[in-house]
């Protein structure tokens, strides 16, 4: 198990052998968000009451999902260079986070985009949203403090202590925002609940996660492996490849 | 106590700090009847939040002041060597910013209230959440700062940074004091309070360290 966890945190090591899942990442995303988009715009039904605009519910979901499954993972990563200080966690926070925010900004501009034909308005101060909306700069501020820090090391640290307080502030932040919606306001409006969705709508649903999942793996694999290479340009290994 | 004392002492030698945002927090609420409507009719509704947001900015804005002139002159470095515990000098940190920017603030509240058209009983429990919220807001500013210093960094990163970890204090304070003390938001920010007074020094030390590695 230790020798597993230590040769996966070399960079070295990681380079070499993580080359191989890029093409069965790209071929597994590729197909399956292929076929969920085929299936969910093109062969699913319309919903009865949403009509074709349930059709956003395809990216908009697995958008959602995985923005905070994505914070979820840059925090752990966090976590992990603070203590066992891994070059490796600390390359991996810093490529997942710009991929995090763009999949938040997406769910965000998707829920609207949808909010207008079902709601009437753009934007609503929903629970769901406003704690979205937070998450959003949440990713910004750990990107920014980032950016502002530059590439030394130190500044990697500081970005992951602002990533992992944001993980333990992340259920005091829903649940207050919840408190603030449920007991302030009449629900105005709520997620239509669509009781027992038939298996033509949640097979293409899932297909979508799945092929959200597989890409965002692949994006943030590509970055990891970019960034793996900037940083460690001097050292032997990067050497002996470019001279190949 | 020691640095206690020398905070409070810095503080009371220049006071042009805690005037800075308390002349701050006056000017922005006189803006707001400017802005919107001088009908005491209409302000009223409004003023717990505006305080609190004016609040909130203020602390933000205060935020880096004391820390940034001890990482200029080298204090900081030999407070995190000094035998202190360093979550000690964080959290006294945190108090020298309570002290001179959430408490004035506090003392001013029912000024501003009284500009926003407040009717008394509800500058009771706005004072009330203030009093257990602000805590919270030094404490957090105090982080930013530490994450902040030194990085020669244009003053907007900090409340980009901060502003989000505000939220759940901002939404507990406001509806404290807008639904006139009741318990649950109140019981809550106290255990926020808690909460926050326990976890966040510990969370400045680490931060302390980098920021002195730097």
């Amino acid at each position: 198990m230790w020798r597993w966890f230590h040769q996966w945190g070399s960079p070295k090591f990681f380079y070499h052998r993580s080359g191989a899942l890029i093409p069965v990442l790209a071929l597994a995303s590729g197909l399956i968000l292929g076929g969920g988009v085929f299936w969910g715009l093109l062969i699913a039904p319309a919903d009865y009451q949403q009509g074709e605009s349930v059709r956003i519910m395809y990216v908009h979901v697995p958008a959602a999902i995985l923005a905070q499954s994505s914070y979820a993972m840059m925090a752990v990563m966090a976590l992990i260079s603070l203590i066992w200080r891994l070059k490796i966690a600390d390359a991996a926070v810093q490529t997942v986070a710009p991929i995090g925010a763009c999949i938040t900004l997406l769910a965000l501009a998707t829920g609207s985009l949808w909010g207008k034909p079902m709601w009437g308005t753009f934007w609503v101060w929903d629970a769901r949203l406003t704690s979205t909306l937070i998450l959003f700069f949440l990713f910004a501020g750990v990107l920014a403090l980032r950016n502002a820090a530059g590439q030394s090391q130190t500044a990697g640290r500081a970005a992951s202590v602002l990533a992992v307080i944001g993980l333990l502030n992340l259920p005091i932040i829903k649940y207050s925002v919840d408190w603030w919606f449920t007991l302030h306001q009449p629900a105005s409006f709520t997620l239509t609940e669509r009781p027992a969705m038939p298996f033509s709508m949640w097979g293409p649903l899932l297909m979508m996660v799945v092929g959200f999942y597989a890409w965002f793996f692949l994006a943030w694999l590509i970055r990891l492996r970019h960034e793996l290479v900037k940083r460690e340009v001097r050292s032997d290994w990067v050497q002996q490849m470019m001279k190949q | 106590m020691m640095l206690l004392r020398r905070e409070l002492k810095i503080m009371l030698r220049s006071p042009a700090g805690a005037i800075q945002s308390l002349m701050f927090a006056v000017l922005v609420i006189a803006l707001f009847p400017l802005a919107i409507t001088p009908d005491p009719s209409q302000l009223e509704p409004l003023g717990v939040g505006l305080i609190w947001v004016v609040t909130l900015l203020a602390c933000l804005l205060a935020a880096d002041k004391s820390l940034l002139s001890d990482y200029a002159d080298g204090s900081l470095e030999q407070m995190v060597l000094s035998d202190y515990p360093l979550w000690w000098v964080c959290l006294v940190k945190s108090i020298a910013h309570w002290v001179s920017c959430g408490l004035p603030l506090l003392l001013m509240a029912p000024l501003l209230a009284a500009m926003l058209a407040m009717p008394s009983e509800r500058v009771v429990w706005l004072m009330a959440s203030l009093i257990l919220g602000s805590p919270i807001l030094s404490l957090f500013c105090t982080l930013g700062a530490m994450l902040t210093v030194g990085l020669n960094q244009s003053s907007a990163l900090l409340p980009i940074l901060i502003a989000p970890f505000l939220v759940p204090t901002l939404i507990l304070g406001t509806q404290w004091a807008t639904t006139g003390g009741e318990a649950f938001y109140g019981y809550m920010l106290a255990a926020l309070l808690c909460l926050s007074l326990v976890t966040l020094p510990f969370a400045m030390a680490v931060v302390a360290k980098i920021a002195v590695s730097r």
